[in-house]
């Protein structure tokens, strides 16, 4: 995914987190930092051992909601190229907007989700938003919150939660909506 | 520890110290910066013999049933409020501002290396919590914040505060 500056308003409550130079990073991504061993695809890193740098979610290793969920650190406002190893910014609140995955409706308060790409793979800047009591297994990685109600829309509005917020897949499950 | 500004102030941060006011007791002194926990349970205090009164204190104070310094930091973790905007004098019963949201900066127990989002844990010495130093832990389950910034052999974190008692932040599962 190119880069795009998905960033509408609010603090964006920005932390610095490392990036290795085999990992690519377009600004827009969603991110995660890598704290459990073997949360991301062996094909695409050289390590299986959490050592607790930034990748998109596109690394993950299958769409397994948990690892998603717990370890989601943001969305990176800073790409980084590949043979560079730096540190990227990485926006942990804010209302940003990104792509849906198929046009539909969207209502304030759903949850918004990072989309797949592939039976096994996260996209790094596509969302689908639903209510707690559609949501499957695809929907439990949340990012946040919708902040704008549309009929048919193509892009959506939110509020971002990250790790940083405090906020797990255990607490949006206890709270439901 | 004297009264210190912990804030970090970083542009993308700088709406986000969000506020509340807490009651602090005349027999208890609070410096600008000290960690504080709500006194929200029973037995959180003089070695497990008070009665939650609902004021703020610094963690120094912090003396369960079980007197050891783990279990005094897992008591802090779970009630912790947040960080002191401003001091209160021994002898003085008011009501002070505490911080319980934004990115602080602390000193280390010890040096280390950080990586961001690690675990910022009280840590004290003894059986005694300090008021304005944390430890970074790779796993834990008794922080009040997650590490902002990283480094090697640093003696300083930023730290992403999350208050339990106002918040209702829960523990990872």
């Amino acid at each position: 995914m190119a880069a795009v500056n998905r960033y509408l308003r609010g603090d964006t409550k920005e932390v610095e987190c490392d990036v290795h130079g085999n990992v690519v990073v377009e600004k827009g991504d969603f991110c995660v930092i890598m704290k459990t061993n073997n949360m991301l695809s062996n094909g695409k890193i050289a390590t299986t051992t959490a050592d607790w740098y930034l990748y998109p979610v596109s690394y993950l290793a299958g769409v397994t909601p948990y690892y998603f969920d717990a370890n989601f650190a943001g969305i990176a406002m800073k790409g980084s190229i590949s043979g560079t190893t730096e540190k990227v910014p990485v926006a942990t609140a804010g209302i940003f907007r990104y792509p849906l995955k198929t046009q539909t409706g969207v209502t304030v308060g759903q949850y918004v989700s990072g989309a797949t790409s592939s039976a096994t793979t996260m996209s790094a800047q596509i969302v689908v938003s639903k209510k707690a009591s559609e949501r499957t297994d695809e929907y439990y990685g949340v990012v946040g919150t919708c902040v704008k109600t549309e009929a048919g829309a193509t892009n959506c509005d939110f509020g971002l939660m990250s790790r940083f917020s405090g906020v797990s897949y255990s607490t949006l499950i206890q709270t439901g909506d | 520890m004297s009264d210190y500004d912990r804030r970090y102030l970083d542009p993308s941060w700088e709406n986000s110290f969000e506020t509340v006011e807490v009651k602090i007791h005349g027999g208890t002194t609070v410096e600008k910066g000290d960690l504080l926990f709500l006194d929200k349970a029973n037995k959180l205090r003089s070695r497990g013999s008070s009665s939650a009164d609902w004021y703020g204190y610094p963690f120094s104070v912090m003396s369960g049933t079980t007197l050891t310094l783990a279990s005094n930091k897992t008591l802090a973790a779970r009630h912790f409020l947040g960080v002191a905007a401003w001091h209160s004098d021994y002898g003085v019963t008011e009501t002070i501002t505490t911080y319980t949201g934004g990115l602080f900066q602390y000193s280390l127990k010890n040096s280390r290396s950080i990586k961001v989002g690690q675990y910022a844990a009280p840590t004290g010495s003894g059986v005694t919590l300090y008021n304005q130093k944390v430890q970074i832990e790779s796993t834990s389950t008794d922080y009040i914040g997650y590490a902002g910034d990283g480094g090697s052999f640093r003696s300083r974190v930023n730290v992403v505060l999350l208050s339990r008692a106002i918040s209702g932040v829960s523990r990872e599962i």
